[in-house]
């Protein structure tokens, strides 16, 4: 048998617009590079386990829990969570929780004055007064209170702490935390500033009240491991305060109705809390002990990524309208009295209009769309089967068809037409895998149920009235009577014409064509999980 | 390869679907094939004012939505825009409520 196209298997050559296969018959390397594009960079799990984001057009290995690494394309998505990193600031509202820094890299101490042990280094509004060793607010006008020795720098992270008195205080905390209504208690912000000014100001909103203001303290902090290499101390600490309600954080998106994917990575912190995952209508719940995501209105899935982060998605079961979401901890449920310190280390959240979560795509202001990836390559006539032959396919199945709205393809082999065509069609629960000649179907069989996220391994061999497909192991099916195409193109994850709607995420692991039809045992051998 | 990235505010979403449409062509098996490459992200009634929540998670303030359907495209080897979308399209000077990864809008602009 004569292995005319290697492709992958833990070999993998990759540059702008170009990942290569080859031919080696006969010890005699030939370069077969396949057209890769993608208009818009994008991320992939490097061979660390971390997060990183790729340039325009550079095809993408996974190495996701698969050492040998895997081809990953994927659609157009959008993350429509404008600020997918930036926990601290105001886009989130905090309910019954904090965002925090790494207390332990703290810097030095930004405030001068912290203490109010004298009337100096504060710029006071009306309201205002420092007296008996604290800032008093005495609730007759809006007014600001601004620290003179601060200096922050835009962009960098800082973590304010505070004691605050007061039975309803309106305040507001620089102009990355912005507005809140808080009570006598110890506050601990982690916050990218937005503004050089560390300015705080007193709202005389009705039904507020007076409050003071001690041990003001702003330092310089990193945020915690992400399992990122663009953003390595980009995740932060969801802590839980002591009430009793939600413990969690939220933000506003208005999205139409759709089917919705949310996800996030979560980092457990002990074992006695959940994370929790909400799009309004779709709520659930995933269990860092037993692994187990439970949700009513949704489907949950989880992804082992490195040290100990998880990527949780929960996707609605129906088309949902979406007005907010929220992020948080959960005991049985969402509604619990905190113990003011668990909680779990959070990074990259994600909303999508999708039926499955795709591949984390940063933002910082503003939703951003990662574009398609497309992979073709044509005028391979002289190593596609033109008589006879065999496809060997070993790929990841990111995301299965569950119904009938999604006609999805996982590899198209042709002459450009849908004529003359091989194809595995990801649709209705079924892998269907067919051959067409002339427009008309030579072989066709849709009996193999796939797992969703589970690795399969297919051959199809072909020659004139004789026909063979096994998946992992397993003859599924023959047929002794059909003809055979000429063929000389492959994409893979689409059809023969990239249609959009027609495009699924498919990670290719091992991808081999032979110019003879190999034995049935050899399929056997050849597929053998 | 050329790219622009335009921005189009068109009355409402089916006359957004009836200029897209208008950029295929249906082949045999009823398949709408795109007659150039193109990425088209509806944004649908975008928000024009953010809802405002309390600590509580309550609406302190609703958001205002715009009247328009929103859609950003990026046109890859097109000198203009298609035909019948210049007329919606939104000159911005800045990039506006959504990008393209990688990508900023001014500078890739018609």
């Amino acid at each position: 048998m004569a292995n005319t196209i290697k492709f992958g298997n833990g070999q993998w050559a990759t540059k702008k617009d170009s990942i290569l296969a080859f031919n080696d018959e006969n010890a005699n390397f030939k370069p077969l590079p396949f057209t890769a594009t993608r208009a818009s960079t994008a991320t992939v799990v490097n061979k660390a386990g971390l997060l990183e984001t790729v340039g325009t057009g550079i095809p993408r290995v996974d190495y996701l829990s698969n050492t040998s690494g895997a081809y990953l394309l994927e659609p157009s998505s959008t993350n429509l969570i404008t600020q997918s990193e930036a926990f601290g600031n105001s886009y989130w509202t905090k309910s019954g929780a904090a965002i925090q820094g790494d207390a332990s890299t703290a810097g030095s101490e930004q405030v001068v004055n912290g203490d109010f042990a004298t009337d100096s280094d504060w710029t006071k509004g009306s309201a205002w007064t420092i007296s008996g060793g604290v800032a008093n607010y005495d609730y007759s006008a809006t007014s600001e209170f601004a620290s003179i020795g601060s200096n922050l720098i835009v962009g960098k992270l800082y973590q304010l702490k505070f004691n605050l008195v007061g039975t309803s205080a309106r305040i507001y905390l620089t102009s990355a935390l912005g507005w809140k209504t808080l009570t006598t208690g110890s506050y601990n912000y982690a916050f990218y500033a937005t503004d050089s000014e560390l300015m705080f100001m007193g709202a005389n909103d009705g039904g507020r009240s007076a409050f003071t203001l001690d041990n003001v303290s702003v330092k310089e902090v990193q945020g915690f491991s992400a399992p990122s290499a663009d953003t390595p101390l980009g995740a932060f600490k969801l802590v839980e305060n002591s009430g009793t309600g939600q413990h969690r954080m939220s933000v506003s998106i208005s999205s139409p109705s759709a089917i919705h994917t949310i996800s996030a990575f979560f980092k457990p912190i002990g074992t006695n809390r959940k994370a929790y995952l909400d799009m309004g209508s779709v709520t659930g719940y995933f269990d860092f002990t037993t692994k187990v995501f439970t949700s009513a209105t949704g489907v949950g899935s989880y992804e082992e990524v490195s040290d100990g982060w998880y990527k949780l998605s929960l996707t609605s079961n129906s088309a949902v309208t979406i007005s907010a979401i929220f992020i948080g901890l959960a005991i049985s449920n969402e509604t619990y009295t905190g113990d003011g310190t668990s909680g779990v280390y959070i990074f990259g959240a994600q909303i999508e209009a999708k039926s499955y979560p795709t591949s984390y795509i940063p933002t910082a202001g503003s939703a951003i769309t990662r574009m398609r990836d497309l992979c073709d390559t044509q005028n391979l006539s002289q190593v596609i089967g033109q008589t006879e032959g065999a496809i060997f396919y070993d790929a990841i199945l990111v995301h299965k068809s569950i119904n009938t709205s999604e006609d999805l393809f996982e590899l198209s082999i042709d002459n450009g037409t849908n004529q003359n065509i091989f194809f595995i069609n990801n649709y209705n629960n079924t892998l269907t895998i067919g051959m067409k000649n002339g427009g008309s179907t030579q072989f066709i069989n849709n009996s193999f149920n796939p797992i969703e996220g589970a690795r399969y391994k297919l051959a199809f061999a072909y020659k004139q009235n004789d026909f063979a497909l096994y998946i992992n192991g397993n003859q599924i099916a023959t047929d002794t009577s059909g003809t055979v195409p000429a063929m000389n193109q492959i994409t893979f994850g689409n059809y023969y014409n990239n249609q959009t709607n027609l495009q699924n995420s498919v990670k290719v692991n091992d991808f081999k064509l032979y110019n003879t039809r190999l034995s049935n045992t050899e399929l056997v051998k050849l597929t053998t999980i | 390869m050329k790219l622009n990235i335009a921005k189009y505010a068109f009355n409402t979403k089916e006359q957004f679907e009836e200029k897209l449409d208008a950029l295929h062509t249906m082949d045999e098996e009823g398949n709408n094939i795109p007659d150039f490459k193109f990425s088209v992200v509806q944004l649908g009634n975008i928000e024009l004012e953010a809802e405002v929540l309390d600590e509580e998670g309550e609406v302190e303030s609703e958001a205002v939505m715009s009247e328009k359907w929103h859609v950003d495209a990026a046109w890859f080897e097109q000198e203009d825009h298609p035909y019948g979308w210049k007329t919606y399209s939104e000159d911005l000077e800045s990039e506006g409520v959504h990008g393209f990864a990688g990508l900023d809008y001014l500078s890739h602009k018609f």
